[in-house]
C-alpha cells in the first residue's frame, strides 16, 4: 500500500500549487483514493493472484484444466449463452416499453410504468420462486391446470424467463432516456420531406438509438453474467460461472479453480462494462439538436398502438401474476397438496427471519448513507476539481458496477482473512462491501447533476469567504439533493436484496435475509420463502418513502 | 419553380391547456399568400403564428377551417404527403447523417436517378454557398453554415411552399443579418410561396413582401412593410412594430379628405383615414419623426436625455404628465438639450396617423 500512495504523492507534487492552496483537497484525495484501492482493487488483485498461483507458482495451469474438462468448459459457454440470449430478450422488451412510452399516446400508462419498474426493487430471486410455484415439478400451472408430468421448467429456458422479466426494465429507463432525448422535430423534418412513418422509424429513429440499444445490450449482459441466485436456484444442469466459482470455492474447497472461474467471468463482464462506457461518453450527439418539446404528432399507426400495447399488457401481466403468486405461496398451507390457507408460515417466519431482519436492516442503515455521501464526495472530485489521476478515481470508482458479485465475495474473503484486516465474520466487511458495490450509482447520479449546476454558483461561495469544505456541504449538496436521494435509494435496495457476495460474507454471528430466503428454498419450504421474499419488497418500499422524508424531498429546487 | 398560392380559410385550433381548459390558439384564420410571395407572420410568443405554420405543414390539424395549396385542398393531408419543406428552428438537422445526406433525404422519396439526385444536390449546394461540405458531419459546422443546411434541404425538393419557423432565433446578430439577406436572395430567386414566423420586426421588414401582424390567434393587420410601419391599424400594431407615441385628442372633427384634431390644445390637421373612426382616438406618431424646438409646438419639459452615438433618446414629459419618447438623429455635439429645459414638440401632418384609442 505504501508504494501505491508513495507514487501518487510523487506525481502530485507536480501541482503541488493546487494542493497548497487547497490542503483539504489533497488529504480528501489521499483517502478516498487509499479506500479505493484497499477496498476496490486488491480483493480483484488477490483473487487474480490466487488463481495463476494456485500450486504455488506462477502457473495457468487451473485455467487449462477448466478448459479441458468439458463440464467445467461448458459453464463458461453456458454463461455467455445465457448472456446473450437475456440481454437479448430484454432489450427488444424494453425498447417496445421505451418506445410506446416515449412516442406513442398508448392508454394505461399508470398501470404499466409502477409494474414495469417492480422488478427492479425484488429480491433477487422472487421471480424464480414464482416461477417453480408456477411451472415446477408441483407447478400450479404445469401440474395441476395443464396436467403435465414430465415438464421441466429448470435450465436455460426457466433463467432466460426470470432474467428477462428481472432486467428488461435496465433497458425501459435506459431507452426511454434515449428516446426523449431524440429530438421530435427530426422526425418532423424527416416526415415534411415526404417521408413515410416508417421510413422515419428505419431512418431516423432507430440509427439514433442504436448506441443506446447496444449500451442496454451490454448493461443487461453484465448483469445476467453476474447473476448467481437465478441460476443456482433454477439453473438445474445448466451450469454457469457464477454458481461452479462458488460452488467450487466453498463448497469444494478448492479456493484456486474458485478464483479462476471468478476470473473467466470478471473479464468478459469488464469488456462490455468498458465498452459500454465507451459508449455512453460518444453518445452526446444525439441531442445535438432538437428540442425534446411535446409530441402531438402520431408517429404510429392506430394497428400499431394496440401490438405496443398488448405487448406491455402481456409482460406487466407476467410481472403481476408472479407478484401474485409469491402472495399466495405466503398464504397456501402446503403448495400442491393443501391449498387451504393459513398463517403457518408467517408464524415459522418471524421465529426463523426475525433476527436476519433486523440485522440486514442495521447493516444496510449503515451502509446507505456512507455510500451514498462517498459517490456524491467522489462526484464533486470529478467534476469539479482538476488533479493527477482523476481519469483513474474516476474508473476506479465505476468498476464495482462491472465486477460480478461472486468475484467481489471471492476477493473479500481472500484480502481480508488476515491481520492487519482481518475482517472476515465481522458485520463491518458486510457494511464496506455494501458501501463499495452500490456507490457506482451515486458517482454517476452525482456527476450528471452536477454538470448542469453552473460553476459559477460554488465561486460565488468561495468568493464571499467560503472554504471548500464548507461550499460543499452548504451550496452543492443541497443542490445535488435529487441525485442524493437517487443514490440512497439505490444503495438501500441493493444492500436489502444483495446475494452474491454476501454468500461469502455472511456468518453466524451476522445474517442476511437474502441468504435465508434462498437457503428456505433449497430445502423446497417455498412458503416461508415467499413471506420472507414479500416482507422484504415491502420493507424496500417502506425504505424509499423514508428516504424521501428524511432527506426532505419537498423543497424542489428550481432551475437546477 | 411551379409557385402556387397557399390560401388559409377560417382555420381554427384550440390545445387543451394544462389545467384542462380550452386554449384557442388560431382563432378563425383567413390569409391569402400569392404565388411567389414572401409573407411573414409576427407576433408576440403565444398568439398562434407558429401553431398557423404548423398547421400548413400538416404537423397540426386545425379543428376547423381549411387550407389549400395551389387549388388542391391539403387540409386533412398527412405532412409527408403535402408539398411544403420546413426550415426549423432548431434546424432538426439528422446528427448521424454528413450534410450531403441531410440534403439529399427528401430526395430518397421522389422517383430520381442517383445522377439526378446529386446533381440536384449539388445545386442547391452551391445556392446556398456550402460546396465542398458534403462529407462534413453537421456537429463540424457553426451555427450559420448548419442554418444553410437547413435551407438547402428544405430548398432540394423544389417544395410548392417554403415554410420557416423563426429559423434564425439561434444565431447572433451578424450572422442574422447576413443570413436574412441571404435567405431573401434565394427565396427571391427561386420565386417559391414562402410563409415565415417571426417574432422580430426587424428581420420581418427585411424579409416580407407583406406582413402579418398577429395578436391572441387573431390577425391584427395584413399589409407592406411600410404599410404596418407607417399605418398601422390598430394601437397593438404600432406599440408592436418599433417605438411610439400616442396622444390623447380631445376634439376631432373631419372636412373632406382631411380632418382637424387638437392635441394638447394644439391643432393639427391630418389625412383622413379610410375606414370609420370611434368617438374616441388617439393620434400616433414615432419617436424620429418628432422635432423638438424652443418656441413652437405642444409644450413639454426634458425628463431624460440618453446620448446612443448615432441617436440621442429624450424622453419628455407632457402637459398631463404623460411622458413621450422623441429620437434626434444625428446629434451635434453641444446639440443636446439637458433635462429640465421646457421644449416644443413638433410634427408634421404625413407622419402622424389617427387610431381608435
Amino acid at each position: 500500500m505504501s508504494i501505491a500512495t508513495h507514487r501518487q504523492r510523487s506525481v502530485f507534487s507536480k501541482n503541488i500549487a493546487t494542493f497548497r492552496q487547497d490542503p483539504m483537497l489533497l488529504f480528501t484525495l489521499l483517502i478516498v483514493g487509499f479506500l479505493l484501492v484497499v477496498f476496490i482493487l486488491f480483493p480483484l488483485f488477490k483473487v487474480l493472484t490466487l488463481s495463476v498461483t494456485g500450486s504455488g507458482t506462477f502457473s495457468l495451469s487451473e485455467f487449462r484444466y477448466i478448459f479441458e474438462q468439458w463440464w467445467l468448459r461448458q459453464t463458461f459457454f453456458n454463461s455467455m449463452l445465457l448472456g446473450v440470449i437475456t440481454a437479448t430478450t430484454s432489450t427488444i422488451i424494453g425498447y417496445i416499453f421505451a418506445y410506446a412510452f416515449a412516442r406513442t399516446s398508448m392508454r394505461g400508462r399508470w398501470f404499466f410504468r409502477p409494474l414495469a419498474m417492480l422488478p427492479l426493487v425484488s429480491p433477487p430471486f422472487m421471480f424464480t420462486l414464482s416461477v417453480i410455484l408456477l411451472l415446477g415439478r408441483n407447478g400450479l400451472i404445469t401440474r395441476y391446470l395443464l396436467g403435465l408430468r414430465g415438464f421441466n421448467i429448470y435450465g436455460l429456458k426457466g433463467l432466460v424467463l426470470v432474467q428477462t422479466i428481472g432486467m428488461f426494465p435496465i433497458a425501459f429507463m435506459n431507452l426511454e432516456g434515449v428516446l426523449q432525448s431524440i429530438g421530435t422535430d427530426l422526425e418532423e423534418a424527416a416526415l415534411d420531406l415526404g417521408a413515410s412513418r416508417l421510413a422515419v422509424f428505419r431512418n431516423i429513429v432507430l440509427p439514433l438509438s442504436i448506441p443506446g440499444i447496444t449500451s442496454s445490450w451490454l448493461l443487461i449482459f453484465v448483469t445476467s453474467l453476474a447473476d448467481f441466485a437465478n441460476p443456482l436456484v433454477l439453473g438445474g444442469r445448466f451450469d454457469v460461472l457464477s454458481v461452479q466459482a462458488y460452488l467450487q470455492f466453498t463448497g469444494m474447497f478448492n479456493a484456486p479453480r474458485g478464483a479462476a472461474l471468478a476470473v473467466l467471468l470478471l473479464f468478459p463482464s469488464l469488456i462490455a462494462f468498458t465498452l459500454q462506457r465507451y459508449l455512453i461518453s460518444r453518445r452526446s450527439y444525439v441531442t445535438v439538436t432538437g428540442k425534446p418539446g411535446h409530441m402531438r404528432l402520431r408517429f404510429v399507426s392506430r394497428w400499431l398502438e394496440w401490438c405496443l400495447f398488448a405487448i406491455c399488457l402481456m409482460v406487466t401481466g407476467i410481472i403481476l401474476l408472479f407478484y401474485l403468486t409469491v402472495i399466495a405461496g405466503a398464504f397456501v398451507k402446503k403448495w400442491g397438496i393443501d391449498w387451504s390457507l393459513s398463517l403457518e408460515h408467517w408464524h415459522y417466519t418471524w421465529d426463523v427471519a426475525f433476527r436476519s431482519f433486523a440485522q440486514t436492516l442495521q447493516l444496510a442503515g449503515i451502509a446507505t448513507p456512507i455510500s451514498a455521501l462517498l459517490g456524491m464526495l467522489i462526484a464533486f472530485l470529478l467534476v469539479r476539481k482538476s488533479f493527477v489521476g482523476k481519469s483513474a478515481l474516476g474508473f476506479t470508482s465505476m468498476l464495482s458496477y462491472a465486477v460480478p458479485g461472486t468475484v467481489v465475495g471471492i476477493g473479500y474473503i481472500l484480502a481480508f482473512n488476515q491481520p492487519p484486516l482481518l475482517l472476515t465474520g465481522t458485520g463491518l466487511i458486510l457494511i464496506i462491501c455494501f458501501v463499495f458495490r452500490f456507490m457506482p450509482v451515486s458517482v454517476e447520479t452525482g456527476v450528471s447533476q452536477l454538470v448542469q449546476i453552473d460553476r459559477s454558483i460554488e465561486e460565488a461561495s468561495t468568493n464571499l469567504g467560503a472554504s471548500t469544505a464548507y461550499t460543499f456541504r452548504s451550496i452543492t449538496m443541497p443542490l445535488i439533493k435529487p441525485a442524493f436521494i437517487a443514490g440512497l435509494s439505490f444503495a438501500f435496495t441493493r444492500c436489502m436484496t444483495a446475494i452474491s457476495a454476501i454468500i461469502f460474507l455472511v456468518s453466524g454471528r451476522w445474517h442476511h435475509v437474502t441468504v435465508l430466503i434462498l437457503s428456505q428454498t433449497e430445502i423446497m419450504n417455498l412458503g416461508a420463502a415467499s413471506v420472507i421474499s414479500l416482507v422484504l419488497v415491502i420493507v424496500v418500499l417502506t425504505g424509499f418513502g423514508l428516504i424521501r422524508l428524511a432527506v426532505g424531498d419537498k423543497n424542489r429546487r428550481l432551475s437546477v | 419553380m411551379n409557385a402556387q398560392r397557399v390560401e388559409l380559410a377560417n382555420l381554427v385550433k384550440v390545445f387543451d391547456g394544462p389545467g384542462g381548459e380550452k386554449v384557442v390558439a388560431v382563432d378563425d384564420l383567413s390569409l391569402t399568400v400569392e404565388p411567389g410571395e414572401m409573407v411573414t407572420l409576427l407576433g408576440p410568443s403565444g398568439c398562434g403564428k407558429t401553431t398557423t405554420l404548423r398547421m400548413v405543414a400538416g404537423f397540426e390539424l386545425p379543428d376547423s377551417g381549411q387550407i389549400f395549396i395551389g387549388d388542391q385542398e391539403v387540409s386533412r393531408q398527412a405532412p409527408n404527403n403535402r408539398d411544403t419543406a420546413m426550415v426549423f428552428q432548431s434546424y432538426a438537422l439528422f446528427p448521424h447523417m454528413t450534410v450531403g445526406e441531410n440534403v439529399a433525404y427528401g430526395l430518397r422519396f421522389r422517383k430520381l436517378s442517383k445522377n439526378q439526385m446529386q446533381e440536384r444536390v449539388a445545386q442547391v449546394m452551391k445556392l446556398v454557398g456550402l460546396e465542398g461540405y458534403d462529407r462534413r458531419s453537421p456537429n463540424q459546422l457553426s451555427g450559420g453554415q448548419q442554418q444553410r443546411v437547413a435551407l438547402a434541404r428544405a430548398l432540394v425538393v423544389e417544395p410548392q411552399v417554403l415554410l420557416f419557423d423563426e429559423p434564425l432565433s439561434n444565431l447572433d446578430a451578424k450572422l442574422r443579418e447576413q443570413m436574412r439577406e441571404e435567405i431573401r436572395r434565394v427565396q427571391q430567386s427561386l420565386g417559391i410561396t414562402s410563409l415565415y414566423v417571426t417574432h422580430d420586426q426587424v428581420e420581418a421588414m427585411s424579409l416580407s413582401d407583406k406582413i402579418v401582424v398577429m395578436n391572441q390567434g387573431k390577425i391584427e393587420q395584413v399589409g407592406t412593410p411600410q404599410e404596418i410601419y407607417r399605418r398601422p391599424a390598430t394601437r397593438f400594431v404600432a406599440d408592436f412594430i418599433g417605438k411610439v407615441n400616442f396622444f390623447p385628442v380631445s376634439r376631432w372633427a373631419l372636412s373632406g379628405g382631411q380632418m382637424d384634431v387638437q392635441v394638447y390644445e394644439h391643432r393639427l390637421t391630418l389625412e383622413a383615414p379610410e375606414t370609420a373612426l370611434p368617438r374616441d382616438i388617439v393620434v400616433m406618431c414615432r419617436p424620429e419623426a418628432i422635432q423638438l424646438q424652443r418656441d413652437a409646438g405642444i409644450p413639454g419639459k426634458v425628463r431624460k436625455a440618453v446620448y446612443l452615438g448615432s441617436a440621442v433618446e429624450y424622453t419628455v414629459e407632457m402637459p398631463d404628465g404623460a411622458l413621450a419618447t422623441v429620437v434626434e438623429n444625428n446629434p451635434l455635439p453641444g446639440g443636446i438639450i439637458q433635462p429640465g429645459e421646457e421644449v416644443g414638440l413638433v410634427f408634421d401632418g404625413q407622419n402622424a396617423h389617427v387610431l381608435p384609442a
